[in-house]
């Protein structure tokens, strides 16, 4: 069954020592130690940290089989103590789980869910079928600095509209001169979407597939080659979707490059000709992915962007 | 179904480059000394050996090489130069009724899949899964499937395997791994699993209902290949083959890419067996077309069956290409 544009269900805010749920539904963690900090990120913004049983399992290039990443889910999922599920990587293998879900049962007991990477289809299955409000945030492997823990920690806790997310964040403790590039500027506003282009790409064509209609369209990767990130943006043309967008906001692209190509452009010429033909507000650089500043992004929410200033600023509240 | 005329001497083959360019101009000598052999002639697109980016030109560009092309009489074939990227930046624009009124053969693997999908499934013409005209010819087996597939109007018949090049030390894996097994009819729809996932949710998705379906890919972690499948499960298209046929997808296995990797990994073979092995439909993992050395050239549209047991694959091409 395909749901569209249910009306938006915010999850309630975490209060101090509240129970969340660590989760794996993609990849193992690359060590038990990640684990470990894991559960001191989550005991750092005051709340308890329950570890799913299976997160620590070996399958392949998965933690555990489907059926364990499932049970881990579905059990934080159907136990009311649990306040938050909060993913400890990204990686492979959440994509096997959508059709699993019971999208009904999300809807009637919302509950915050946090992740990035491969955790973007989870995060878009549950909003495009339940109306359930997710975040875009660092997986707990990847809280690297005190942006992304401030960042995360606001974005779980509070009741208040987000502070806007800019590409100017940080700019006091990096030495690279934070400018927005704008191929096409403008000020717009729509609902915010995204993740991870390789996982948006992932639910084409699937009854998972989000709805792309004014909204505004984040994107990030990572170590991914440029040649094969034109492809899927070039997929989201083709369909008509990148069209139908109001606005596209360019995030960290992590470890990509032109690899092994001596003539492949940079996705800012790429993706900026892409653009450029739709006349759609875009811009590059803003702090958003797999870096050591990444914002969290709710998905779902009011959002005006601003693409000459390069900043995304949120005119409601994601959470209840 | 739409079928072009069989190629013969004196015919003229267009070379144009719709997604990435020859290597360099010399590159294409190889593919000029192979259609002398064949009795055929060439003619260049005109943006041949434009460069922008990692394409053959710009879009505009490109696909104006390729209509010309489609539109010039006197050219009864067109030999993409190579794949790449950029194929599928040029279906927007495409004019498929001009295809459609000049059916020629159109034949090309990688990249090309996005193009040879798409027009077969608008325009109903066979489209042809085989070399490029940069990888003519790099084996004798790949030759004389190619001549099989393109020069004679009788069907290609039951497929035999190539001949391994070194018995010590054969090539991984073996031609004919039965993932499932099962016996199938149907037409023939496929190619490369990275272009297929990039059709989906465009108007030019696969239609893979009643067809056995090949697949391959080179240089993807298997954990990669699992994405793409999953999408296609996902999106019902697998489940409703008749069968499935997995070429060798040459370096599709851990660490394979050369970019990202998660260990531990599963090998292909693992995945297929996952992810296909309970479909209910044969499938088998290991025939050589694709990016392999040996490669088979496959129509898209004609029917073709495929009987895997245990011990014995048969698959067989029943109808002719071409007319």
């Amino acid at each position: 069954m395909v749901f569209r544009n249910l009306p938006a269900i915010k999850p309630p805010a975490l209060k101090p020592g509240d129970r969340v749920g660590l989760a794996c539904p993609a990849s193992r963690p690359a060590s038990p130690a990640v684990v470990r900090q894991s559960v001191k990120v989550v005991e750092e913004i005051g709340l308890n940290a329950v570890v799913g049983k299976h997160v620590l399992n070996v399958h392949g290039y998965m933690a555990g089989t489907d059926d364990e990443r499932l049970a881990d889910l579905n059990s934080f999922l159907a136990d009311d103590s649990i306040a938050a599920i909060f993913c400890i990587t990204g990686g492979f293998g959440t994509i096997h789980l959508l059709d699993q879900l019971d999208y009904t049962s999300i809807a009637e007991h919302p509950k915050i869910i946090v992740g990035c990477d491969d955790i973007t289809s989870l995060l878009l299955a549950v909003h495009g079928s339940s109306g359930l409000i997710t975040l875009h945030g660092p997986t707990l492997d990847q809280v690297r600095s005190r942006y992304t823990f401030d960042r995360l920690k606001t974005a779980v806790t509070s009741r208040d509209p987000l502070p806007a997310i800019s590409v100017e964040d940080c700019g006091d403790e990096r030495f690279v001169p934070a400018v927005a590039y704008a191929p096409i500027g403008g000020r717009v506003e729509g609902l915010a979407l995204g993740g991870n282009l390789t996982a948006v790409v992932s639910l084409m064509g699937t009854p998972f597939q989000p709805d792309f209609d004014q909204r505004i369209l984040f994107l990030e990767d990572v170590n991914e080659r440029h040649d094969i990130l034109d492809r899927w943006l070039t997929t989201l043309y083709i369909s008509g979707h990148l069209a139908r967008t109001s606005g596209v906001a360019f995030g960290d692209f992590a470890g990509c490059g032109t690899k092994s190509s001596y003539t492949t452009l940079s996705l800012e010429d790429l993706f900026g000709a892409r653009v450029k033909m739709l006349s759609k507000p875009t811009c590059f650089g803003l702090p958003l992915g797999q870096s050591d500043r990444a914002a969290t992004i709710p998905i779902g929410i009011n959002t005006v962007f601003d693409a000459d200033k390069g900043r995304l600023e949120f005119t409601e509240s994601a959470l209840a | 179904m739409i079928k072009p005329r069989a190629l013969r001497k004196g015919d003229v083959v267009g070379i144009v480059a719709p997604a990435s360019p020859p290597f360099e101009p010399g590159h294409l000598e190889f593919t000029y000394k192979w259609l002398t052999s064949l009795g055929l002639r060439w003619r260049l697109g005109d943006h041949i050996f434009d460069s922008s980016s990692d394409l053959g030109g710009s879009d505009a560009a490109r696909l104006d090489d390729f209509h010309k092309m489609w539109a010039d009489r006197e050219v009864q074939a067109i030999f993409p130069a190579r794949g790449g990227n950029g194929a599928v930046r040029l279906l927007a624009d495409m004019d498929f009724d001009l295809i459609r009124e000049n059916p020629k053969v159109l034949v090309g693997f990688s990249d090309i899949t996005g193009l040879l999908i798409p027009i077969h499934q608008r325009t109903e013409l066979v489209t042809f899964h085989g070399p490029t005209a940069g990888t003519l010819f790099d084996s004798s087996y790949t030759h004389k499937y190619f001549k099989k597939a393109l020069m004679r109007k009788l069907p290609i018949g039951t497929v035999t395997d190539p001949i391994p090049r070194e018995a010590w030390n054969p090539d991984y894996p073996p031609c004919r791994l039965v993932i499932a097994e099962g016996q199938a009819e149907g037409r023939l729809t496929g190619g490369c699993l990275t272009l297929i996932r990039q059709l989906m949710g465009t108007p030019f998705e696969i239609e893979c209902e009643g067809k056995i379906v090949f697949l391959e890919d080179v240089g993807e972690e298997p954990f990669s290949i699992d994405r793409m499948l999953s999408q296609l499960l996902l999106a019902d298209k697998l489940q409703k083959a008749a069968g499935i046929i997995v070429a060798d997808c040459v370096r599709c296995r851990p660490g394979g890419s050369g970019r990202k990797v998660i260990t531990p990994s599963d090998s292909l073979e693992d995945v297929l067996r996952a992810r296909l092995g309970t479909l209910g439909v044969p499938v088998v993992y290991g025939l050589r077309f694709g990016h392999s050395t040996d490669k088979m050239t496959l129509p898209l549209g004609v029917m073709a069956s495929l009987e895997a047991a245990k011990d014995n694959v048969v698959f067989r091409i029943i109808e002719s290409g071409l007319s």
